[in-house]
Protein backbone atom coordinates (compact mmCIF):
# COMPACT_ATOMS: atom_id res chain seq x y z
CA UNK A 1 0.00 0.00 0.00
CA UNK A 2 1.30 3.15 -0.83
CA UNK A 3 4.94 1.67 -2.65
CA UNK A 4 4.45 2.60 -6.02
CA UNK A 5 7.38 0.59 -7.03
CA UNK A 6 8.99 -2.70 -5.68
CA UNK A 7 12.34 -3.99 -5.32
CA UNK A 8 12.48 -6.35 -8.56
CA UNK A 9 12.39 -10.08 -6.61
CA UNK A 10 9.10 -8.42 -4.76
CA UNK A 11 7.43 -7.54 -8.02
CA UNK A 12 8.24 -10.25 -9.84
CA UNK A 13 6.76 -12.36 -6.84
CA UNK A 14 4.02 -10.55 -6.51
CA UNK A 15 3.00 -10.80 -10.38
CA UNK A 16 3.87 -14.43 -10.54
CA UNK A 17 1.11 -14.80 -7.87
CA UNK A 18 -0.84 -12.68 -9.97
CA UNK A 19 -0.78 -14.50 -12.69
CA UNK A 20 -0.97 -17.70 -11.32
CA UNK A 21 -4.40 -16.65 -9.74
CA UNK A 22 -5.61 -15.01 -13.01
CA UNK A 23 -8.45 -17.41 -13.49
CA UNK A 24 -9.95 -16.49 -9.40
CA UNK A 25 -11.88 -13.69 -8.73
CA UNK A 26 -10.35 -10.57 -8.74
CA UNK A 27 -11.77 -9.17 -5.19
CA UNK A 28 -10.31 -12.73 -4.20
CA UNK A 29 -7.28 -12.27 -6.03
CA UNK A 30 -6.48 -8.82 -5.14
CA UNK A 31 -7.23 -9.61 -1.64
CA UNK A 32 -4.39 -12.32 -1.34
CA UNK A 33 -2.00 -10.52 -3.46
CA UNK A 34 -2.19 -7.54 -1.35
CA UNK A 35 -1.98 -9.67 1.70
CA UNK A 36 1.73 -10.21 0.52
CA UNK A 37 2.48 -7.19 -0.50
CA UNK A 38 1.94 -5.46 2.58
CA UNK A 39 3.74 -8.30 4.35
CA UNK A 40 6.44 -7.06 1.61
CA UNK A 41 5.93 -3.90 2.30
CA UNK A 42 6.09 -4.35 6.27
CA UNK A 43 9.56 -6.54 6.09
CA UNK A 44 11.04 -3.95 4.00
CA UNK A 45 9.98 -1.44 6.16
CA UNK A 46 11.90 -3.07 9.21
CA UNK A 47 14.97 -3.50 6.47
CA UNK A 48 14.73 -6.67 5.26
CA UNK A 49 16.56 -7.33 2.02
CA UNK A 50 14.09 -8.03 -0.23
CA UNK A 51 15.59 -11.58 -1.57
CA UNK A 52 15.34 -12.84 1.79
CA UNK A 53 11.51 -11.60 2.54
CA UNK A 54 10.97 -13.33 -0.99
CA UNK A 55 12.56 -16.39 0.30
CA UNK A 56 10.50 -16.50 3.18
CA UNK A 57 7.19 -16.08 1.40
CA UNK A 58 7.96 -19.72 -0.26
CA UNK A 59 7.70 -20.94 -3.61
CA UNK A 60 4.50 -18.71 -5.70
CA UNK A 61 3.02 -21.80 -6.63
CA UNK A 62 2.66 -23.13 -3.12
CA UNK A 63 0.59 -20.12 -2.12
CA UNK A 64 -1.06 -19.76 -5.52
CA UNK A 65 -2.47 -23.37 -4.30
CA UNK A 66 -3.03 -22.23 -1.00
CA UNK A 67 -5.09 -19.55 -2.61
CA UNK A 68 -6.94 -22.11 -4.65
CA UNK A 69 -8.16 -24.33 -1.76
CA UNK A 70 -9.00 -21.18 -0.07
CA UNK A 71 -11.24 -19.21 -2.50
CA UNK A 72 -14.77 -19.15 -1.95
CA UNK A 73 -16.69 -21.03 -3.43
CA UNK A 74 -18.80 -20.09 -6.10
CA UNK A 75 -22.61 -19.46 -5.44
CA UNK A 76 -25.26 -17.69 -4.20
CA UNK A 77 -24.20 -14.51 -2.13
CA UNK A 78 -25.54 -12.03 0.50
CA UNK A 79 -25.64 -8.26 -0.30
CA UNK A 80 -23.08 -7.06 1.44
CA UNK A 81 -23.68 -4.44 4.07
CA UNK A 82 -21.74 -1.60 2.29
CA UNK A 83 -25.18 -2.51 -0.36
CA UNK A 84 -27.57 -1.87 2.37
CA UNK A 85 -25.80 1.46 3.17
CA UNK A 86 -25.79 2.52 0.14
CA UNK A 87 -29.15 1.76 -0.49
CA UNK A 88 -30.27 3.62 2.80
CA UNK A 89 -28.31 6.81 1.84
CA UNK A 90 -30.34 6.45 -1.30
CA UNK A 91 -33.44 6.04 0.09
CA UNK A 92 -32.49 9.10 3.09
CA UNK A 93 -31.75 11.10 -0.04
CA UNK A 94 -35.10 10.56 -1.61
CA UNK A 95 -36.96 11.11 1.67
CA UNK A 96 -34.77 14.25 2.30
CA UNK A 97 -35.68 15.69 -0.84
CA UNK A 98 -39.43 14.79 -0.57
CA UNK A 99 -39.82 16.30 2.74
CA UNK A 100 -37.84 19.87 1.70
CA UNK A 101 -40.60 19.90 -0.69
CA UNK A 102 -43.68 18.93 1.81
CA UNK A 103 -42.12 21.43 4.35
CA UNK A 104 -41.66 23.92 1.46
CA UNK A 105 -44.86 23.92 0.43
CA UNK A 106 -46.55 23.11 3.81
CA UNK A 107 -45.66 26.67 5.41
CA UNK A 108 -46.10 28.09 2.11
CA UNK A 109 -45.36 31.43 3.77
CA UNK A 110 -42.97 32.43 5.17
CA UNK A 111 -41.09 29.49 3.72
CA UNK A 112 -39.57 27.37 6.77
CA UNK A 113 -36.21 28.51 8.19
CA UNK A 114 -32.98 26.92 7.50
CA UNK A 115 -33.40 24.97 10.61
CA UNK A 116 -36.06 23.13 9.35
CA UNK A 117 -34.57 22.46 5.96
CA UNK A 118 -31.23 21.24 8.16
CA UNK A 119 -33.29 18.95 10.48
CA UNK A 120 -35.87 17.19 7.27
CA UNK A 121 -32.76 17.79 4.42
CA UNK A 122 -29.01 17.52 5.65
CA UNK A 123 -30.01 15.21 8.73
CA UNK A 124 -31.24 12.16 7.09
CA UNK A 125 -28.60 12.22 4.70
CA UNK A 126 -25.62 13.02 6.93
CA UNK A 127 -26.72 9.77 9.27
CA UNK A 128 -27.21 7.87 6.14
CA UNK A 129 -23.61 8.48 4.80
CA UNK A 130 -21.62 8.44 7.88
CA UNK A 131 -21.91 4.51 8.66
CA UNK A 132 -20.56 4.56 5.28
CA UNK A 133 -17.46 6.09 5.77
CA UNK A 134 -16.48 4.37 8.47
CA UNK A 135 -14.50 1.20 8.44
CA UNK A 136 -13.14 -1.75 10.97
CA UNK A 137 -14.12 -1.95 14.43
CA UNK A 138 -15.84 1.78 15.38
CA UNK A 139 -18.32 1.12 12.42
CA UNK A 140 -20.74 -1.37 14.19
CA UNK A 141 -21.18 1.46 17.13
CA UNK A 142 -21.18 4.48 14.36
CA UNK A 143 -23.83 2.69 12.39
CA UNK A 144 -25.64 2.19 15.77
CA UNK A 145 -25.86 5.45 17.18
CA UNK A 146 -27.07 7.05 13.60
CA UNK A 147 -29.43 4.19 13.14
CA UNK A 148 -31.00 5.42 16.63
CA UNK A 149 -30.66 9.18 15.47
CA UNK A 150 -32.38 8.37 12.26
CA UNK A 151 -35.07 6.84 13.88
CA UNK A 152 -35.21 9.62 16.50
CA UNK A 153 -35.72 12.01 13.71
CA UNK A 154 -38.43 9.81 11.84
CA UNK A 155 -40.15 9.97 15.07
CA UNK A 156 -39.62 13.34 15.94
CA UNK A 157 -41.27 14.75 12.48
CA UNK A 158 -43.81 11.91 12.80
CA UNK A 159 -46.60 14.63 12.27
CA UNK A 160 -45.37 15.61 9.21
CA UNK A 161 -42.89 14.32 6.84
CA UNK A 162 -40.72 11.29 9.76
CA UNK A 163 -42.42 8.42 7.57
CA UNK A 164 -40.79 9.05 4.50
CA UNK A 165 -37.45 8.25 6.69
CA UNK A 166 -38.98 4.35 7.03
CA UNK A 167 -37.46 3.15 3.93
CA UNK A 168 -33.97 4.55 4.60
CA UNK A 169 -34.21 3.28 8.33
CA UNK A 170 -35.11 -0.32 7.10
CA UNK A 171 -32.14 -0.40 4.89
CA UNK A 172 -29.88 0.87 7.39
CA UNK A 173 -31.12 -1.62 10.16
CA UNK A 174 -30.67 -4.56 7.60
CA UNK A 175 -27.51 -3.16 7.18
CA UNK A 176 -26.44 -3.98 10.81
CA UNK A 177 -27.15 -7.59 10.09
CA UNK A 178 -25.13 -8.49 7.14
CA UNK A 179 -21.14 -9.42 6.94
CA UNK A 180 -19.29 -5.99 5.97
CA UNK A 181 -18.38 -8.07 2.42
CA UNK A 182 -20.23 -10.74 0.51
CA UNK A 183 -19.89 -14.39 1.14
CA UNK A 184 -22.28 -17.61 0.93
CA UNK A 185 -24.81 -18.20 3.13
CA UNK A 186 -23.13 -20.29 6.66
CA UNK B 1 4.63 -39.54 1.08
CA UNK B 2 7.69 -37.84 2.50
CA UNK B 3 8.27 -36.71 5.78
CA UNK B 4 7.71 -32.76 4.41
CA UNK B 5 4.61 -33.79 3.05
CA UNK B 6 3.27 -35.27 5.71
CA UNK B 7 4.11 -32.70 7.99
CA UNK B 8 2.76 -29.74 5.71
CA UNK B 9 -0.27 -31.70 5.59
CA UNK B 10 -0.70 -32.20 9.51
CA UNK B 11 0.15 -28.50 9.39
CA UNK B 12 -2.82 -27.31 7.32
CA UNK B 13 -5.77 -28.37 9.34
CA UNK B 14 -4.50 -26.38 12.64
CA UNK B 15 -2.72 -23.64 11.37
CA UNK B 16 -6.14 -21.59 11.31
CA UNK B 17 -7.03 -22.56 14.80
CA UNK B 18 -3.53 -21.36 15.53
CA UNK B 19 -3.97 -18.07 13.67
CA UNK B 20 -7.37 -17.79 16.07
CA UNK B 21 -5.14 -18.77 19.54
CA UNK B 22 -2.65 -15.91 18.31
CA UNK B 23 -5.39 -13.22 18.06
CA UNK B 24 -6.85 -14.51 21.05
CA UNK B 25 -5.09 -11.50 23.71
CA UNK B 26 -4.35 -8.93 21.09
CA UNK B 27 -4.55 -7.78 17.40
CA UNK B 28 -1.57 -8.86 15.52
CA UNK B 29 -0.11 -7.33 11.68
CA UNK B 30 0.65 -10.04 9.15
CA UNK B 31 4.56 -10.28 9.65
CA UNK B 32 3.96 -10.55 13.57
CA UNK B 33 1.41 -13.36 12.55
CA UNK B 34 4.28 -15.24 10.34
CA UNK B 35 7.20 -14.82 12.58
CA UNK B 36 5.44 -16.38 16.12
CA UNK B 37 4.37 -19.36 13.64
CA UNK B 38 7.46 -19.96 11.36
CA UNK B 39 9.13 -19.86 15.04
CA UNK B 40 7.33 -22.82 15.96
CA UNK B 41 7.38 -24.45 12.83
CA UNK B 42 3.77 -24.31 11.67
CA UNK B 43 4.13 -21.85 9.40
CA UNK B 44 7.27 -22.61 6.24
CA UNK B 45 6.15 -20.63 3.53
CA UNK B 46 5.05 -17.33 4.92
CA UNK B 47 2.92 -16.09 2.20
CA UNK B 48 0.59 -19.28 2.60
CA UNK B 49 -0.92 -17.07 5.40
CA UNK B 50 -2.91 -14.58 3.20
CA UNK B 51 -5.08 -16.88 1.41
CA UNK B 52 -5.77 -18.31 4.88
CA UNK B 53 -6.42 -14.97 6.39
CA UNK B 54 -8.35 -13.82 3.58
CA UNK B 55 -10.86 -16.86 4.35
CA UNK B 56 -10.73 -16.01 7.55
CA UNK B 57 -12.32 -12.57 7.04
CA UNK B 58 -14.73 -13.92 4.56
CA UNK B 59 -16.29 -16.30 7.21
CA UNK B 60 -16.06 -13.43 9.83
CA UNK B 61 -13.59 -15.05 12.22
CA UNK B 62 -11.17 -12.69 12.05
CA UNK B 63 -11.64 -8.70 10.74
CA UNK B 64 -8.68 -6.37 9.74
CA UNK B 65 -8.13 -2.90 10.50
CA UNK B 66 -5.62 -0.33 9.07
CA UNK B 67 -3.96 0.91 12.13
CA UNK B 68 -1.06 3.49 12.41
CA UNK B 69 1.99 2.13 13.84
CA UNK B 70 4.98 3.19 16.34
CA UNK B 71 6.90 4.30 13.40
CA UNK B 72 4.22 6.27 11.61
CA UNK B 73 3.49 3.84 8.98
CA UNK B 74 -0.25 2.43 9.15
CA UNK B 75 -0.36 -1.79 9.08
CA UNK B 76 -3.22 -3.37 8.93
CA UNK B 77 -4.58 -5.19 12.08
CA UNK B 78 -6.12 -8.72 12.35
CA UNK B 79 -8.22 -9.32 15.12
CA UNK B 80 -10.41 -11.93 16.64
CA UNK B 81 -14.05 -11.70 15.83
CA UNK B 82 -16.72 -12.87 18.62
CA UNK B 83 -17.34 -15.77 16.05
CA UNK B 84 -13.46 -16.52 15.91
CA UNK B 85 -13.39 -16.65 19.86
CA UNK B 86 -16.17 -19.05 19.46
CA UNK B 87 -14.42 -20.92 16.99
CA UNK B 88 -11.26 -21.19 18.93
CA UNK B 89 -13.16 -22.46 21.79
CA UNK B 90 -14.36 -25.27 20.31
CA UNK B 91 -11.32 -26.20 18.60
CA UNK B 92 -10.25 -26.51 22.19
CA UNK B 93 -12.86 -28.97 23.29
CA UNK B 94 -11.95 -31.05 19.92
CA UNK B 95 -7.84 -31.04 20.19
CA UNK B 96 -7.75 -32.22 23.97
CA UNK B 97 -9.04 -35.57 23.19
CA UNK B 98 -7.98 -35.77 19.93
CA UNK B 99 -4.12 -35.17 20.71
CA UNK B 100 -4.34 -37.67 23.66
CA UNK B 101 -6.56 -40.56 21.71
CA UNK B 102 -3.08 -39.75 19.17
CA UNK B 103 -0.76 -40.10 21.53
CA UNK B 104 -1.87 -42.91 23.39
CA UNK B 105 -2.39 -44.92 20.07
CA UNK B 106 1.35 -43.94 19.44
CA UNK B 107 2.80 -45.37 22.61
CA UNK B 108 4.59 -47.95 22.92
CA UNK B 109 3.74 -49.30 26.12
CA UNK B 110 1.02 -51.56 27.21
CA UNK B 111 -1.48 -49.21 28.89
CA UNK B 112 -2.93 -48.66 25.10
CA UNK B 113 -3.42 -51.90 24.13
CA UNK B 114 -6.35 -53.92 25.89
CA UNK B 115 -5.50 -55.93 29.11
CA UNK B 116 -5.05 -59.52 28.63
CA UNK B 117 -6.18 -61.29 32.11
Amino acid sequence: MGRMRWPEPVDAYLREVRHRLADLPAGYRDEVVSGLAEHANDRLAEGDDPAAVVAALGDPAAVARQAREEAPAAGPRRPSRRVAQATALVLAVLAAILGGAVAWNRSAWPPPGWGVLLLVVLAPILLALVPLLVRGRVWRPVAIAALVLLAGLAVWLSATVGLLLIPALLAALVALFLPDRPRRPA
Amino acid sequence: MSFERMATNLRKGVLEYCVLALLRHERRYGVDLARRLAAVGLLTSEGTLYPLLSRMRGADLVESEWVESEEGRPRRYYELTEAGRARLAEFREVWGPLRDAVDATLREDVDARPRED
